[in-house]
């Protein structure tokens, strides 16, 4: 034990003597967590440049790059489509805009706008083209709502109109069921007058037998004065009795009519009523999404904290154990080493609680900055410094293989970065894991960086603690011991091999 | 006198390049053993071998009668070594370096702040005890590795060339330490390709060319073992050393060599040819001023053997 504590001590005095190492641990992860907390200290985008071409802007145009300002994209109107493509290739914009000329929404304009964007950008462009699509879409929306609800006050106003005139129609159907009533009354009534020639004819000939029988010539000229007036005026109703029944015809068909008119009008009202969505909004957007996010909405930062600390644990831990290893194995000292009276073992372990003790006090610092920024942490911080620990073990005995197996300081540090990047590379960090074929998705499921970000997302996201995360913990202690194992193996022979070529350098 | 350390029948190879070949040596206890021979010669490797931190092809390494190979972390606790290299950390102070690999010799804390103190003083150090390693000399430096080996109090000391890259006279500190280590019984072995200073230091020599070793002896066995001729080193105040090249030339002398101030002659019977020379100077009226009588140094007995063995030495 004192011999450990021994080498340890010696390991943190050659770092820190060293100013530009101590500079770097300590001042490290300070700048790290400064850099990306203010970077990303967000939650939406900023600064995203959209180029735009428009033969002839007009206001609806306007209005929608207007709509795109106000969301704080930077909006550039070029000369020509050419311009505004060749921006996104040069990357002057993220994404080109073009506006049809004189952009109208009516059936027959075109009134598409398309929008190009750098594919090759895979991590910016899903995101870029999802929020000016959504920009573009609460426009298109608003336009949508307007006319939309031009049709439905329209159809509101029409249904009011017949429901109004209803009461007319009915009374219409009334009057002409009183007419059509009274025409039958009428015909009935004309019908029993009988066959007036016949009646006025027996009045006649009556009047002649009883002007026959007296003298009374006056009088009887007067009744046949009265008789002839009455056989004009029978005559005359007669002449009415041949149109009542055209017109008794002609009420009933107009009855008809009506009642048809009245049923169709009641159809209609009853159609109108009957359309249960009238609300313009939902009209427009029959079906509406939300996304709920899972967790509780937080800035960029809350988000990539555990990839941030992956960042800081991969990067740090296998830079630093593999330049301590290399360093103690160029140094002459390391030699005397060698042959003290002590178990490889010693050195082995001392090395790993070196730059497991360094790391630890650079996440502390880490995670103090970010308690600071998001308090909540504290609640997990026991069981993801648990975490942290098994992760930063896995790194630590990773680099310390790299430094073992390499003969100098740079091509150790080329072959640590080399590395790291390659896991970084096939995490979720740059794209995502399902871009990839499903055999080397497969194959990266084991990757260290992905299963440490993995564990840490949701622990420090999601709150979960360590035993829900069994499985990924089983990986990284696996890769623990096939580190252990494989250190054992390679220091042995890495030490010699490497003295082997001084040897021959002399 | 019983040997210290055994070596017996060693051999160690680099891939196809045999370094040490059957190696036999007899390392007698409390001396100042010196392995002596030209650069890669095997000699790092012989050493480096015998310490177990490289392991032999072939062959067995005993100290005190204990086998290497079965007792390997308790011999590392008798021996010390520094190498050519000053194996210790630079960024550490000399104390520290001290402590450091005190602690790891396995010396107990209680004893450990004392042993600190004298191996400094021991070494001259005193004024730069909390100086960091690398602002030191390169002869503070050395003996400071020379510290580190000695802070357990180790009974055989081996030190790899250490007057190596020395001015002449930081190299005459190193000798007077590594003097001064012996006097305290410890064992040395040291390496070293400068042969004059090996024949000034050592008890014993073995002289490794080309991973063998060719011969082993004291310095006075191993120059008389080459030749029992001497060497008749003369100065002359006339320098008039054609005349006495004739004058001496039949007889005893093997060989006269003319050097620019003195003439070098080699011979069966030194006083006889003394005699010649100084008849001569007699009749030439030249006077002495120098007249040396010696064996052949160590450089001679070595190049002889090298050439003897037929085998250019490796890097030459």
């Amino acid at each position: 034990m004192v011999k450990l504590l021994e080498v340890i001590k010696k390991n943190f005095k050659i770092l820190i003597r060293s100013k530009s190492s101590a500079l770097i641990i300590l001042f490290g992860p300070l700048l790290l967590i400064l850099l990306v907390g203010t970077a990303f200290n967000t939650s939406t985008f900023s600064a995203i440049k959209v180029g735009s071409y428009s033969g002839s802007y007009n206001e609806l145009s306007n209005s929608i790059l207007d709509k795109l300002s106000q969301e704080d994209y930077l909006i550039f109107k070029t000369n020509s489509p050419e311009s505004c493509i060749q921006g996104v290739k040069t990357g002057a914009y993220h994404l080109c805009t073009i506006i049809p000329d004189d952009l109208q929404v009516s059936d027959d304009a075109n009134n598409t706008i398309d929008i190009h964007v750098d594919s090759s950008r895979l991590n910016l462009v899903y995101a870029v083209k999802g929020a000016i699509i959504n920009s573009l879409g609460e426009r298109t929306k608003e336009l949508s709502q307007d006319l939309t609800s031009i049709v439905v006050n329209q159809l509101e106003t029409a249904k009011s109109a017949l429901q109004e005139k209803q009461g007319v129609l009915t009374s219409l159907k009334n009057t002409n069921e009183q007419f059509t009533s009274g025409i039958v009354t009428m015909e009935q009534s004309v019908g029993q007058l009988g066959d007036s020639d016949i009646v006025t004819g027996e009045l006649k000939n009556k009047t002649a037998a009883l002007k026959a029988q007296t003298n009374e010539t006056r009088a009887f000229t007067e009744l046949e004065d009265l008789i002839s007036v009455l056989e004009t005026q029978l005559s005359a109703v007669k002449s009415i009795t041949d149109v009542i029944p055209g017109l008794k015809e002609i009420s009933i068909a107009e009855s008809s009519q009506l009642v048809d008119l009245e049923r169709t009008s009641g159809k209609l009202i009853t159609s109108i009523e009957a359309i249960k969505v009238r609300d313009v909004e939902t009209l427009v957007s029959p079906i509406k999404t939300s996304t709920q996010s899972v967790t509780t909405e937080r800035t960029h930062i809350n988000y990539l904290f555990p990839t941030l600390i992956m960042m800081v644990v991969m990067f740090v831990s296998l830079l630093l154990s593999s330049i301590t290893v290399i360093r103690e194995k160029i140094s002459p000292a390391y030699f005397r080493n060698c042959i003290s009276p002590n178990k490889p073992l010693l050195f082995i372990v001392a090395t790993y609680l070196t730059n497991i003790l360094i790391i630890i006090f650079q996440l502390v610092i880490v995670f103090a900055v970010m308690a600071a920024i998001q308090p909540e942490i504290l609640n997990t911080l026991l069981q993801v410094s648990g975490a942290v620990l098994i992760i930063t073990s896995a790194f630590i005995l990773l680099g310390m293989i790299i430094g073992y197996l390499f003969n100098s300081e740079e091509t150790s540090t080329i072959g640590a970065i080399s590395l790291g990047t390659i896991l970084l590379f096939f995490s979720n960090t740059i794209i995502p894991l399902e871009t990839l074929p499903a055999s080397i998705q497969n194959l990266v499921e084991y990757n260290m960086f992905v299963v440490s970000d993995s564990l840490l997302r949701s622990m420090i996201i999601f709150e979960s603690s360590l035993s829900n995360n069994v499985q990924d913990l089983y990986i990284l202690l696996g890769h623990i011991v096939v580190f252990i194992i494989g250190i054992a193996v390679i220091y042995k022979f890495s030490s010699k091999r490497f003295n082997i070529k001084r040897y021959f350098h002399k | 006198m019983p040997s210290q350390i055994e070596v017996k029948n060693l051999s160690k190879s680099f891939g196809n390049h045999q370094v040490l070949k059957n190696i036999d040596l007899e390392i007698p206890s409390k001396k100042i053993f010196g392995i002596i021979g030209a650069s890669g010669c095997g000699k790092t490797t012989l050493l480096k071998t015998i310490i177990g931190f490289w392991e032999a092809d072939s062959g067995k390494v005993f100290y005190e009668t204990r086998e290497l190979a079965k007792n390997e972390n308790s011999i590392r606790q008798i021996v010390g070594f520094a190498t050519q290299d000053n194996a210790v950390y630079p960024k550490l102070t000399v104390k520290e370096n001290l402590e450091y690999f005190g602690t790891l010799a396995n010396v107990p804390r209680n004893t450990l702040k004392s042993n600190i103190e004298k191996v400094i003083r021991f070494i001259k150090l005193e004024d730069a005890a909390d100086e960091i390693a690398e602002n030191l000399s390169g002869g503070m430096q050395r003996r400071l590795d020379i510290g580190c080996a000695i802070i357990h109090k180790p009974r055989i000391l081996i030190l790899d060339e250490p007057t190596e890259d020395l001015d002449p006279i930081l190299r005459r500190e190193i000798l007077s330490l590594i003097k001064r280590i012996n006097q305290d019984e410890t064992t040395v072995i040291i390496t070293s390709h400068l042969l004059h200073e090996a024949e000034q230091l050592c008890d014993e020599i073995a002289i490794l060319h080309n991973g063998k070793v060719l011969r082993k002896g004291t310095p006075e066995q191993l120059r008389s073992l080459f030749s029992k001729d001497d060497e008749i080193h003369l100065i002359t105040l006339k320098r008039n050393y054609k005349a006495i090249a004739d004058a001496i030339k039949t007889g005893a002398v093997k060989k006269i060599d003319r050097y620019s101030d003195r003439l070098v002659i080699r011979s069966t019977n030194s006083e006889q040819t003394v005699k010649k020379i100084l008849s001569c100077l007699n009749r030439q009226k030249d006077k002495i001023v120098q007249l040396d009588i010696r064996k052949p140094s160590l450089s001679e007995v070595f190049i002889n053997l090298v050439k003897k063995s037929g085998e250019t030495p490796r890097g030459h």
